[in-house]
């Protein structure tokens, strides 16, 4: 970046990089959570139910089974946190194809957006865990690479704009195609789900998406009871378990019940987007008939569902 | 495992406890929106609010759609004029109880202040080109009126807007600009919208700037791009 670009901060506060972050992570849990972590059999072996070690991937169950995996993931998550919850199974809707567009010119930073999807998806407390990060971008940019996510002053910035990141739900997903168990894919209506039961936690995925919108969960989620949202989907924000991989799911337990996400409605400049990219009378598919939209790092040939534009 | 959900535990009650008292939160926080909202009342959608629907999508819908409904103000503001002595109670009064004698002058806001009047109105729209009467009748001060001199309802402040800012209004017609609640399938259920002046003051209408007050704890990309990808 430039030498004028006031990027370059202070020893100090400087931002840690995402490796020596990992580094960080290892050291303040200590090698033990770190080993957990990383290796789910190991946890498999001792602390999970029979019956969830022996089930199936996800997709091929029979029905009356995905109903039985329910109950019993209802019964464990009354028994850990005390809660209530409804885990449902929605499937897509036949004809729907998500997709998700910003106004660049109205989005301003805030990060609410950052924190609805903390708690719609029940996120980890200690973390302030979210799929969405807010980039502070310097105008003329669109090198997502050179955004910074630490700023904390009054927003909007003089000379900036804001580009909020989550998954792209790519047409070509570099994260499926990685996935050596297959406990990640794409579903009919465009969303790129994780099936928490199956993932072995390898992180392939995480290195594969070139957009950051993997996370990882280094520990449980740590979600208080009387703050967990009990309105939950099988492969969307159900409480996940330690050493698993999570992405946004476009709140599949919402969209896929006509719902806008919780990301939108929590959007104080009405910047977000969302809707039917097969319906040609859908907003989504004005905005991609009528603004200059793009996508991030179309040189990738993901062919994201996201769309950017400025107005 | 199945057992040892149903043993019974000492901190059996709090759900149903946490479970009250996110009730209670949630009635408090809804009756306390609605206070907000000062008198801003839920109108079902009209022509200058939203595309219409084309007949194709009806059809989908089995000929039914729900409503999108457009926030809109209650009706005319009115202007407080102190308390009255005896219950103490904020006297409000109508625009028009002091403008229907009086004889507007059209150079307010523009070039000459209010300083006998209105004081509290700070203006700073149109950049020197509007000034009050652009927007306000001045032949009935409850009422809102359009270049051509046309009667605007307040409620209809919509429409008042979008004659001079087509573009921003076309976008909101399709959902690009100015934010939604609800259903993003009408076949499935309604969705709620904002009017204009739920985010910009009519008389200094630039958003405000705003303080970000959730931050991830989260460092995994920094500014010089040195990330590892
Ligand atoms: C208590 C009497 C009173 C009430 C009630 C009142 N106004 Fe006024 N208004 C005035 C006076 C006096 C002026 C002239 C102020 C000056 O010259 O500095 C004025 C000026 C104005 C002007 C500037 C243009 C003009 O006519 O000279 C506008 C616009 C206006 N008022 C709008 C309103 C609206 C809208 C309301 C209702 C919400 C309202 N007023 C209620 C007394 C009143
Ligand atoms: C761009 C259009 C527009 C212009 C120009 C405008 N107003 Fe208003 N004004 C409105 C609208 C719309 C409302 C109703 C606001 C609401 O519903 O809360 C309003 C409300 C008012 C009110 C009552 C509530 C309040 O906010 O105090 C007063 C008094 C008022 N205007 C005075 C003025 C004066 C004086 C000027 C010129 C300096 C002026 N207005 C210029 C659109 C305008
Ligand atoms: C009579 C014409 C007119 C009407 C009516 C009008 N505006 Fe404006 N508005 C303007 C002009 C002129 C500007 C300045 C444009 C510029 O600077 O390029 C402006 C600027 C704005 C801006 C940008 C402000 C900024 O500082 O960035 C907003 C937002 C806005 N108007 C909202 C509204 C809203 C909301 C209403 C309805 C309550 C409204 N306008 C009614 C003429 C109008
Ligand atoms: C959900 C809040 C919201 C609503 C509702 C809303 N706007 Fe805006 N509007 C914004 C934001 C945010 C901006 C960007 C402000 C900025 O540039 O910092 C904006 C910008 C504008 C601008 C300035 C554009 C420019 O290029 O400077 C105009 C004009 C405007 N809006 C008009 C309208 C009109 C007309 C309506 C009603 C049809 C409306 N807005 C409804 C949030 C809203």
């Amino acid at each position: 970046m430039s030498d004028k670009n006031p990027s370059s901060p202070a020893a100090g506060d400087r931002p840690v990089s995402r490796r020596t972050l990992a580094k960080g992570i290892g050291t303040t849990l200590g090698l033990g959570a770190f080993a957990a972590a990383v290796s789910p059999l190991m946890r498999r072996t001792s602390e999970v139910s029979a019956a969830e070690f022996m089930q199936q991937h996800y997709k091929d169950l029979s029905e009356d089974e995905r109903a039985e995996v329910i109950r019993r993931l209802e019964a464990e998550a009354l028994e850990q946190s005390g809660r209530e919850v409804t885990i449902r199974d929605q499937a897509p809707i036949p004809g729907t194809k998500f997709g998700y567009a910003i106004n660049l010119s109205l989005c301003n930073g805030n990060g609410k957006c950052v924190e609805a999807c903390h708690r719609e998806n029940n996120h980890d407390r200690d973390t302030n865990q979210s799929y969405i990060r807010v980039l502070e971008m310097q105008r003329g940019s669109m090198d997502m690479e050179k955004g910074n996510t630490t700023y904390d002053h009054t927003v909007p910035a003089e000379d900036k704009f804001y580009l909020p990141v989550q998954c792209q739900q790519c047409d070509n997903p570099p994260c499926v195609d990685v996935c050596p168990v297959e406990a990640t894919w794409k579903e009919q209506d465009g969303i790129v789900v994780v099936d928490y039961n199956w993932c072995i936690g390898c992180r392939y995925c995480e290195a594969a998406c070139p957009y950051h919108a993997r996370r990882f969960n280094w520990k449980a989620p740590n979600v208080p009871a009387e703050e967990i949202n009990p309105d939950q989907g099988y492969l969307s924000n159900r409480v996940r378990p330690q050493g698993v991989m999570e992405k946004c799911h476009f709140c599949l337990h919402r969209t896929r019940e006509g719902k806008l996400p919780a990301c939108l409605e929590a959007c104080p400049t009405g910047a977000r987007i969302f809707g039917n990219l097969l319906d040609p009378d859908s907003d989504i598919r004005w905005v991609l008939a009528n603004k200059q939209v793009l996508v991030l790092k179309e040189e990738l040939g993901t062919v994201p569902s996201f769309f950017y534009f400025f107005d | 495992m199945s057992e040892r959900t149903k043993t019974d535990r000492p901190g059996r009650a709090w759900p149903l406890i946490a479970t009250f008292a996110v009730l209670a939160i949630l009635l408090f926080w809804a009756v306390y929106a609605v206070i907000q909202a000062r008198g801003l009342a839920d109108v079902e959608v009209e022509d200058v609010a939203s595309a219409p629907h084309t007949e194709a999508a009806v059809r989908a819908a089995g000929g039914k759609l729900y409503p999108v409904q457009v926030r809109r103000p209650a009706g005319p503001p009115q202007v407080v004029v102190g308390e009255d002595p005896v219950t103490g109670a904020t006297r409000l009064v109508s625009c028009t109880t002091c403008h229907a004698t009086r004889v507007a002058d059209p150079e307010h806001g523009r070039t000459k202040a209010l300083d006998d009047f209105h004081g509290e109105v700070v203006f700073d729209h149109g950049a020197g080109a509007l000034g009050c009467n652009a927007c306000h009748d001045p032949s009935d001060y409850d009422s809102l009126r359009a270049a051509d001199g046309r009667r605007i309802a307040y409620a209809d402040v919509m429409r008042l807007c979008a004659q001079c800012h087509s573009r921003q209004h076309e976008s909101y017609r399709h959902g690009a600009h100015g934010g939604m609640n609800g259903h993003w399938d009408l076949s499935r259920g309604p969705r709620t919208r904002n009017t204009c002046t739920d985010c910009h003051d009519p008389h200094a209408p630039a958003f405000p700037s705003m303080k970000p007050t959730f931050k991830p704890i989260d460092r995994g990309l920094q500014p010089d791009g040195s990330s590892d990808h």
